[in-house]
């Protein structure tokens, strides 16, 4: 019964978030280059893109414009300044308005880093929000594990002795013969 | 269970861990394990226990084990014919063999000469020579009860849940002894048995032992977790896809949630080679894959933070 307009919520939301992140580097870039002598990871936080039903249609395109802004103004160095970018993107649903937040990390222009946190008040928008955060694509980033405390760690299955001893066997005797 | 994404950045500090009550480290099947008992336990049942686990372990290691030379399946690498395994045999070939059917082959105990001619052999030579693709289960196997029967002599591996199925052994070695509250780690495949408050489990980089990408909440239940990275060799690694006769390359690491070690341990080896829908069908776990690209791919139910 609800099946339709949840998978059209659904797509809404994607479509949306994938517009945001876009969105985000664009802004985040245009705002650096008129702060180009700041330093440091700045957080730049975007205005809240106004965007309603029409999003799904935008979200081709911008991604070619990022790239067309871009090529002009290539040098050997990045294109964007490295740092956080934040935005808060808001769509209209049946229950309302809802905002998504959205974070990018760049570096070197590579978005090394992102991450979305639930903004919807609506339970059922809270859900699919929720869904979408569980499903799209997230980078992996790495903590130095002195720096949380842990228990225990887990990582590959085989971390054998004898495998780890001929590991190091073999570097030794590469050492000598090099 | 908290959700996989935490909606605000944690800003309190992480307490420390709880800490055992008792703990021990030993050497078995080839790596490093620790028990940490967390209710109080008289000595002298603790010692008595640690005896119990030793002998079980050597047990499990004289019948799996392809690293030994007196093992149950050296024997039956070196001649075909029929060999009565222990009891504790039908939960774990039972497993194996719906692990091999679900995968179409590619999770198959076959694969240990496969593995040793690559150079993951019993002296660890890390020597790769010819390798050649494992026979078919029909084949060669018969099962019958605790009997198995060879056609011809083949070098059966256990890697994949044989760890994951000897941390249970244990762990109702444990349950038998009275103790309740325990953590079993064998080096990353670990159980949890009703702990008052979950550990802390830190999920290794695969890029960077050094790091972890997210925190793994275990009370009661386990978790492991499956690598390319420490097991590697020249092109090799321990998960080789006896199709191809290549490692696996498309998945960097898999970690997985499940009642039983032996299902964790299994189904974090099957991901590398099957999409977890397909195993979802057949099993009840949570799971995280860190692809080839260093992205993520979770279930909902995964008990963890994740950092991204």
């Amino acid at each position: 019964m609800d099946q339709q307009p949840a998978s059209k919520k659904r797509e809404l939301v994607a479509a949306l978030a994938v517009l945001i992140v876009i969105v985000a580097i664009v802004a985040g870039a245009s705002t650096s280059a008129h702060k180009q002598s700041a330093d440091m990871a700045a957080v730049v936080s975007t205005p809240v893109t106004k965007t309603g039903t029409d999003t799904s249609n935008t979200t081709n395109t911008t991604g070619t414009d990022t790239s067309g802004t871009s090529g002009s103004t290539i040098t050997a160095t990045s294109t964007y300044k490295d740092g956080n970018y934040t935005t808060v993107g808001s769509y209209d649903s049946p229950d309302g308005t809802e905002l998504l937040t959205v974070q990018i990390t760049l570096q070197n222009d590579v978005v090394t880093a992102t991450a979305a946190q639930v903004g919807a008040h609506d339970p059922e928008g809270r859900e699919y929000q929720n869904q979408f955060i569980a499903s799209y694509k997230q980078l992996v980033v790495g903590k130095n594990i002195d720096s949380i405390q842990l228990s225990r760690v887990s990582g590959s299955s085989l971390t054998s002795l004898g495998f780890n001893n001929a590991l190091a066997k073999i570097r030794n005797q590469a050492k000598q013969n090099a | 269970m908290p959700s996989p994404k935490s909606e605000t950045k944690p800003s309190r500090t992480p307490k420390k861990p709880a800490q055992p009550q008792a703990e021990w480290t030993f050497s078995a099947i080839g790596t490093e394990w620790w028990i940490g008992v967390y209710e109080s336990v008289d000595p002298a049942v603790l010692a008595l226990l640690q005896q119990k686990v030793n002998q079980r372990i050597e047990l499990f290691d004289k019948t799996y084990s392809r690293f030994r030379g007196d093992s149950l399946v050296t024997q039956l690498a070196q001649s075909a014919g029929s060999y009565t395994f222990p009891t504790d045999c039908k939960p774990l070939f039972r497993f194996y063999e719906q692990l091999y059917e679900i995968t179409d082959g590619l999770v198959t105990p076959l694969i240990g000469q496969t593995l040793a001619n690559a150079g993951y052999d019993a002296t660890y030579s890390l020597q790769s020579g010819h390798i050649s693709a494992p026979p078919k289960w029909k084949d060669v196997l018969n099962l019958y009860n605790q009997t198995l029967t060879a056609t011809q002599p083949v070098l059966l591996d256990f890697g994949a849940a044989g760890k994951g199925y000897l941390v249970d052994i244990l762990s109702e070695l444990l349950h038998a002894a009275g103790v309740v509250r325990f953590c079993i780690d064998a080096s990353g495949d670990l159980y949890c048995s009703q702990l008052a408050e979950p550990l802390r489990i830190g999920l290794e980089n695969p890029q960077n032992v050094a790091q972890a990408i997210g925190i793994v909440s275990v009370q009661n239940g386990a978790l492991c977790g499956s690598a390319g990275n420490r097991g590697a060799w020249g092109k090799y690694h321990h998960i080789l896809n006896p199709h191809t006769l290549e490692p696996v390359q498309d998945i960097q690491a898999v970690w997985v949630s499940a009642e039983t070690t032996m299902l964790a341990d299994g189904l974090a080896t099957a991901l590398f080679f099957v999409p977890p829908e397909q195993l979802q069908k057949h099993f009840r776990f949570a799971h995280c894959i860190v692809q080839a690209d260093n992205t993520m791919q979770y279930s909902a139910d995964f008990p963890a933070e994740l950092f991204t």
